[in-house]
């Protein structure tokens, strides 16, 4: 401190008036120079009108692709892990390879996508600056950052038209997501089913509610999520209600569920980062897991049980997506008509085990099934045959469907959700 | 010998030399800060933009809404740095005196951890203590711990994990202060009938403070902030302030919060540092650690 106390005895604070001297004025001109720059730094807004009804979005669809060809590239961006493998050779992708051969296009396939939210933050200052990602077609989750890519018009309107077999083989249960009903902008990748996963040797019995995640012989066994998303979600199966029409009345029942479960000491950890291997180790007992990993974790020799609780389970979809920056659009729409024909939907759902968007994909898994051998053979037996990746009727009347949110939802939705995992 | 004539220039000289020190400051730290002070007084949302409304309140809703896990923080940053000393301090020792001709190579070793990925190290104490993995399964199977005892989602596997991903951190600097304690200052005070302990106490120790008082700066401050140890080690109730600046940050796009947090934790490790460099009487300290 560059003051020095006076020699003299200090007057005491308040009872002297404060002065004009040229100290303070000097300060108060520095203050006010300092705070000039806060107030520069503004956020701008992009909110884009959206098009609503059939013939705004038939003239957005039109006015986007009028003129555009297609140019023999095509840059592709995914989630890792998430298309099919050469079982000979990891590095190359066979149904890319095959839609290069037919058409032409060269595909540059990059898995950099780790979820949702930090891929949104990568890209989003790149959309805003209106210069484009670099991408043709990437993955998107359909949680509400689908919601706002298309809110802030990062996404391209698709032509249904140069479409056709997403029409005809794409599965009813796949079509018109949460966040975008009548497939406007994205059509579906892969879809997986979130219910409870459990390894029975420890459990003891058949779990098949979500109120057996409250039993007491569970205690501080169980896995939940930190991902308000599903949890809310899950939270309003567990009540009985079904998210997609639930009321801000629910949210708070299905909040105080969660709550009840985790004062209760029920719950671990919320971590959607370690619940697999926990579960596989044997540290949980029981957890909330996407349908995919119960089936790969048992492929690796585990014995773990998935159920979609009788309250019902939920249906998520990711979805494939062209960004409206896109340079090289015709390509991209080109590839999401080929990931639908069955046996390029078969060959992915071989390696990535997700829940098909194709139910015709199942007779050709079957098919390329009895024609494998060894080890490989009784994968795909086991996949062709596996209620998780082609689910039964019965599961499929079970499945929900997340709850869209706005902007204004989504933050009491997070105020409610996200305390219970960040105590 | 001729003086040279003072030039005009040479008084600046001092100047244009911090010159590109100043630089690096304003575009990595300063910057950073005034649009971080800005963020955290705007209102709005991300869709349709922030505007600056010098919205102070945030700073009071976020406290509220947080101070127990920005309390947390502390206390898991400071038992860290405590512990990180307390196990540091020793090793620096050993390698400082004892190691020989070999410090270089358990020098090597102590770094050598840093090769693999953070989150790869911390992900695999998952597998170590799990509730039946290789400490605790053959602990339960003779009886010393009860059946549902376990480390793994509790403040402790959190706070370890937390001393020892920062542990070279400390033990480098103090090495390094140790390693320039003068060997004649010790012979000095043996033909002085000093005792072992009241050389290590009167001597060594105060020598080598400068170098635990940088490791503490080291570990401390590193060590509240971190989110990664809560995320894979922690249960249900050791959310740390990392934690919620990300989820605010990432999840909830709610910029205006996660910088008034970001700044709130920067206060109180400020705060906390000064205190800490007040009680050890530190003008000497910080002066030594300069030398």
């Amino acid at each position: 401190m560059p003051e020095h106390s006076p020699p003299f005895a200090p007057r005491p604070r308040g009872l002297t008036p404060r002065g004009c001297t040229r100290r303070g004025l000097l300060r108060a001109a520095l203050g006010a120079a300092a705070l000039a720059p806060l107030t520069a730094c503004s956020v701008p807004g992009a909110r884009v009108h959206v098009p609503t009804g059939k013939a705004e979005i038939a003239a957005a669809v039109s006015d986007f692709w009028a003129g555009k060809k297609r140019s023999g590239k095509l840059d592709f961006v995914n989630y890792t892990q998430y298309i099919d493998v050469d079982p000979d050779d990891q590095g190359r992708h066979p149904t890319l390879d095959a839609f290069t051969r037919e058409t032409g296009i060269k595909v540059s396939y990059n898995e950099l996508i780790d979820d949702s939210a930090s891929w949104f933050g990568k890209i989003q200052p790149e959309f805003a600056s209106g210069e484009g990602i670099g991408y043709d077609l990437m993955v998107v989750g359909g949680d509400s950052y689908l919601g706002k890519y298309i809110q802030l018009g990062y996404l391209a309107p698709l032509d249904h038209t140069r479409l056709p077999n997403f029409a005809k083989y794409g599965g009813a249960a796949f079509k018109n997501s949460a966040y975008d009903h009548g497939n406007v902008y994205t059509v579906p990748w892969q879809s997986g089913m979130t219910g409870i996963g459990y390894d029975p040797a420890l459990v003891g019995r058949k779990i098949t509610s979500w109120q057996d995640l409250l039993d007491p012989k569970l205690h501080g066994k169980v896995g939940m999520w930190n991902d308000a998303v599903q949890m809310g979600n899950i939270g309003l199966l567990a009540v009985g209600v079904d998210p997609e029409t639930s009321t801000h009345a629910d949210w708070r029942k299905a909040a105080a569920w969660l709550r009840k479960q985790r004062d209760a000491g029920m719950v671990r950890s919320y971590s959607t980062a370690t619940y697999q291997s926990s579960l596989q180790r044997g540290d949980l007992a029981a957890s909330l897991v996407y349908s995919g990993d119960v089936f790969q974790a048992n492929q690796s020799g585990s014995k773990l049980e998935f159920v979609i609780p009788d309250e019902g389970g939920l249906l998520w979809t990711d979805n494939l997506c062209i960004p409206s920056t896109a340079a090289h659009p015709v390509d991209a729409l080109a590839y999401m008509d080929y990931a639908f024909r069955p046996e390029v939907a078969a060959k992915i759902s071989e390696t990535v085990q997700f829940v098909s968007p194709v139910p015709a994909a199942q007779p050709v898994v079957a098919r390329d099934a009895a024609a494998a051998t060894g080890k490989r053979r009784t994968v795909l037996e086991a996949l062709s045959t596996s209620p998780l990746v082609f689910p039964t009727k019965a599961d499929q009347s079970k499945l929900r469907r997340l709850r869209v949110l706005d902007e204004e939802e989504e933050k009491q939705w997070n105020a409610l959700f996200e305390p219970i995992y960040q105590a | 010998m001729t003086r040279r004539r003072r030039r005009p220039g040479d008084a600046l000289a001092p100047y244009l030399m911090i010159l590109p020190g100043w630089l690096w400051l304003a575009a990595f730290f300063i910057t950073p800060v005034i649009v971080m002070v800005s963020l955290s007084l705007q209102t709005g949302d991300f869709i349709d933009g922030f505007r600056q409304t010098f919205h102070f309140s945030t700073y009071a809703d976020v406290v509220r809404t947080y101070h127990v896990q920005l309390v947390r923080s502390l206390t898991y940053g400071a038992i860290a740095t405590v512990s990180c000393a307390l196990i540091g301090y020793p090793v620096a020792y050993w390698i400082a005196f004892r190691a020989g001709r070999h410090k270089s190579v358990f020098l090597f070793l102590l770094l050598l951890p840093f090769f693999v990925s953070f989150v790869i190290r911390t992900q695999s104490w998952n597998v170590v203590l799990a509730d039946h993995g290789v400490v605790l399964g053959p602990l339960k199977d003779i009886g010393l711990l009860s059946a549902d005892f376990h480390l793994l989602a509790t403040p402790y596997a959190v706070i370890g994990g937390l001393t020892y991903n920062f542990l070279p951190f400390m033990v480098l600097p103090v090495y390094v202060a140790l390693e320039r304690v003068d060997p004649k200052v010790i012979e000095a005070s043996t033909d002085l009938y000093a005792s072992r302990t009241q050389t290590f106490l009167r001597v060594v120790l105060p020598l080598s403070l400068p170098g635990v008082f940088a490791g503490v700066l080291l570990t401390f401050v590193p060590s509240c902030a971190d989110y990664v140890n809560a995320g894979i080690l922690g249960g249900p109730s050791t959310t740390m302030i990392g934690n919620i600046i990300q989820t605010e940050y990432f999840t909830n796009l709610d910029y205006p919060a996660a910088s008034a947090l970001s700044f709130v934790l920067m206060g109180a490790l400020l705060l906390a540092v000064f205190t800490y460099a007040r009680t050890l009487g530190t003008e000497k300290v910080l002066e030594a650690a300069a030398r």
